[in-house]
């Protein structure tokens, strides 16, 4: 099987497990986090970090992250390409750090991220048997999926709504100047306005509010997901009624304590009993004169 | 990092505190936190666990001690010859943190267990 069937067979195969249909994916961050448990973060990263995963192997852990982006095609196809390494279990050790090294790997991913995001029978349902799809199909197809040109070109295309020239010439296109041309501008600008929001792991930052409750964490570790100060944290926390937990320490005398009756018969048969040489009983050492 | 001064300034700096308002708020001398930072002075317990309440971190992981990032691997999208070192920093600290929460039997409160694969 070649890495693009796999990716293909894979991305079917993570639709069905999830009972998530043909349809166009919403939300991919909060998908991902409830389907499979994984926690997601969308961070503010460095130009050329697009996407990272980090698992602990020892407790089966595993969070993904994202950068927020001015494009939002770019992170959900990230995010899915993401979920592909994190299925096929394509790790390396954290401090290895040549990630475009494993060419096979990264090719699965980005097959296993397109299928995902695109399957061919959704989109034979929103196409219906056209014999050929036109540029206002493929900003369509781009509004509709999510997905920037060059992955709906190569769908239309794998559908055979498309030739190869069309394809060719449908990989350059923009998503914006689509978007501006087909009149749905409003809508990406609210799609990119989305994908510049970070957003904290969201388990891992309930969990967190809990230990705030709890009083085994501060403000400032639920500031630190939320990227914002502490004072933030403190006002939002305070406003959602969360608060630590005040636990008074009761104190008493020692008088005020209830008398036991501690039975020490079985010690004091313990002490006087003989030792394993046979020495003296009385436990004291045997004058040798 | 190969000094403690060093993970704590960083934690300073991604709680986007200053050096003066984290003496104040671990109650650490200002002098004494900047020779800390600097590895002028070796940090005691007591401090470290007072900058990293101050700084939302786990001790262990100011401490040096932390194994999480030891265990951890790793698969990445970046350009460019990128490490991605940044964003692994910031998930391997969520790794840190969720460590910690299991440590202290800090129960997950919604979805269910994550699956080991």
């Amino acid at each position: 099987m070649s890495t693009e069937e796999h990716g293909r067979a894979a991305a079917l195969r993570f639709r069905r497990e999830h009972h998530l249909g043909v349809q166009p994916l919403g939300d991919l961050v909060a998908i991902i986090e409830q389907v499979t448990g994984y926690d997601v973060a969308v961070l503010d990263a460095e130009p050329d970090e697009h996407g990272l995963t980090v698992r602990d192997p020892e407790r089966g852990t595993v969070f993904i992250g994202v950068a927020s982006t001015p494009n939002p095609m770019r992170q959900r196809s990230t995010l899915a390409h993401e979920l592909g390494h994190v299925l096929f279990g394509d790790w390396l050790d954290s401090d290895t750090g040549h990630w475009s090294a494993r060419r096979d790997e990264e090719i699965r991913a980005d097959a296993f991220a397109r299928h995902l995001l695109v399957p061919r029978e959704g989109l034979q349902e929103f196409l219906g048997d056209r014999e050929f799809a036109s540029e206002a199909d493929l900003s369509s197809v781009v509004q509709r999926f999510v997905v920037s040109p060059p992955i709906a070109a190569i769908a239309l295309h794998g559908a055979g709504y498309i030739d190869t020239s069309a394809k060719r010439e449908w990989l350059e296109s923009r998503t914006p100047q689509l978007a501006f041309r087909f009149g749905w501008i409003d809508h990406y600008r609210a799609l990119q306005a989305d994908s510049q929001q970070t957003r904290a792991p969201q388990r891992l930052l309930a969990r967190a509010i809990t230990g705030y409750t709890e009083g085994i964490l501060p403000a400032q570790s639920i500031a630190n997901l939320r990227g914002i100060t502490a004072e933030q944290a403190e006002k939002e926390l305070e406003a959602a009624g969360v608060a630590p937990t005040v636990r008074p320490a009761a104190w008493s005398d020692a008088e005020d304590l209830p008398d036991v009756d501690v039975d020490l018969g079985a010690l004091d048969e313990l002490l006087n009993a003989p030792d394993d040489g046979g020495d003296s009983s009385d436990g004291t050492a045997k004058d040798d004169g | 990092m190969t000094h403690v001064g060093a993970r704590i300034e960083r934690a300073r700096m991604d709680a986007g505190t200053s050096q003066r308002a984290l003496a104040d708020r671990s109650g650490i001398s200002q002098a004494t936190l900047s020779r800390i930072i600097s590895g002028e002075r070796t940090a005691k317990m007591p401090e470290i666990v007072a900058i990293a309440w101050a700084t939302g971190r786990t001790v262990a992981e100011l401490a040096g001690v932390a194994r999480t990032a030891d265990r951890a691997q790793c698969a990445a999208r970046a350009t460019n010859g990128s490490d991605a070192d940044g964003m692994r920093q910031k998930l391997l600290s969520f790794l840190e943190l969720n460590d910690f929460l299991d440590d202290q039997a800090i129960p997950a409160t919604i979805g269910g267990d994550t699956e080991d694969r």
